[in-house]
């Protein structure tokens, strides 16, 4: 199954160009660059931000959190699907 | 939802365009804690009418207040300062940028300058608005620079949960700080200090139909103290103490020198100086508390200068 590429720009305007930033579950990236990100990374990126919730039936079950693409970024970064090209799935992402 | 621990939450802030409005998080920023709280200020009925229980409640105003405790990163301390009772003057220029804080005697925070501050806590998001900084304390611990926040805002209510992202900025720590008693005269016996600027706001509320929370928040009379404890050598010091003498104070906490925060404080008067022998194996210390007033001078009572990549609008 194929999986969908996304490419992660960082451009917060209040940071220098060049500047370090921390984007907890992806890893750390330079103020002004564009990168694609790895499978592993949006991987990461899903599992840092799932969330447990209550079954119906008593258990406690953990939810992957949204993709890159669909995560509420703060202004200056952005993510977009790099139109045509798709990488090999490791797990049930879509 | 599971219960949840602290360490899962985060916090973040921005500066609101319009007072009272959210604004989604464009800064976040590691915290130590905080504690920040709805509160309303209920009318519970207890009319007189042949019955002597609580009748029910009847909505009154509410506001926003607690603490917000935080790394003094040289990169987040302007934020704060900015929605505090001051002018901050921005100079400099990419990638260097210093921000001076002069405070002012405004009744209210500059427009532009109040914050949303939006906190996370076990996945449910607080989205606080119109909050300004009543009071706000520098500190040491252990070394580190802290940076501790009183805030009163306006009102609460669920946000869309942002992402955070965070620069990667190292705290003050040990061997960081030069302080100066009085201004240009470094002294090597004191290990910690604590700057506290207190506005004493309080929050204001209007008959209206747009809501229940504050209108604004109004500043009070501000108070300005310092503390820290020296070593007792002779009594120099004490002396001053005696006769009120004024001095001029520098604190500076430096990484590079684009990477700093300083405080002047040009008259600082010792309120109190305590100081006693407490046991035999026991350091003879003083602990001084400093008055920090108004300067003719300089016009000022004290400056934060603040040294940074930072680039606020």
């Amino acid at each position: 199954m194929a999986k969908t590429a996304y490419e992660l720009s960082v451009n917060l305007p209040n940071m220098a160009k060049g500047a370090e930033v921390e984007i907890p579950g992806l890893g750390v990236f330079k103020n002004g660059s564009t990168q694609q990100l790895e499978p592993e990374q949006v991987e990461s990126f899903r599992n840092f931000h799932s969330q447990l919730s209550d079954e119906e039936d008593g258990s406690v079950v953990s939810n992957v959190g949204p993709t890159p693409l669909k995560a509420n970024w703060p202004e200056g970064v952005t993510v977009a699907t790099v139109s045509g090209s798709e990488v090999q799935d490791k797990g049930g992402d879509s | 939802m599971p219960a949840g621990i602290g360490g899962g939450g985060f916090m973040g802030l921005a500066f609101e365009t319009t007072l009272n409005t959210y604004t989604a998080p464009t800064k976040f920023f590691p915290i130590r804690s905080e504690s920040l709280k709805y509160v309303q200020d209920t009318q519970w009925r207890r009319p007189i009418r042949q019955n002597v229980d609580n009748l029910g409640g009847v909505a009154g105003n509410v506001h926003v207040e607690g603490d917000v405790e935080i790394e003094a990163l040289e990169d987040v301390v302007p934020y704060f300062l900015y929605a505090s009772r001051a002018t901050t003057v921005k100079s400099g220029s990419t990638p260097n940028f210093v921000y001076t804080v002069t405070p002012n005697s405004n009744g209210v925070v500059a427009s532009g300058r109040s914050l949303s501050l939006t906190v996370v806590r076990n996945g449910i998001v607080f989205g606080y608005t119109g909050c300004v900084v009543s009071s706000y304390k520098f500190s040491i611990d252990n070394g580190q620079l802290i940076m501790s926040n009183s805030i009163l805002g306006s009102d609460e209510a669920v946000q869309s949960m942002p992402t955070p992202a965070y620069p990667t900025t190292a705290p003050f720590g040990a061997g960081q700080y030069n302080i100066q008693i009085p201004t240009a005269t470094q002294v090597f016996d004191a290990d910690g200090f604590e700057f506290n600027c207190n506005d004493n706001a309080e929050a204001q509320f209007r008959l209206k139909n747009t809501g229940r929370g504050a209108q604004f928040i109004k500043y009070g009379e501000r108070e300005v103290t310092l503390t820290m404890d020296r070593d007792f050598i002779d009594r120099t010091e004490y002396d001053a103490f005696k006769a009120l003498t004024a001095q001029t104070i520098t604190l500076i906490a430096t990484k590079s020198v684009n990477n700093s925060i300083t405080w002047v404080l040009p008259v600082a008067v010792k309120d109190t100086y305590e100081l006693g022998l407490s046991g035999q194996g026991d350091l003879i210390r003083a602990s001084i508390a400093y008055q920090v007033t108004y300067d003719p001078a300089t016009s000022k009572p004290f400056s934060i200068a603040v040294a940074t990549q930072e680039n606020i609008t």
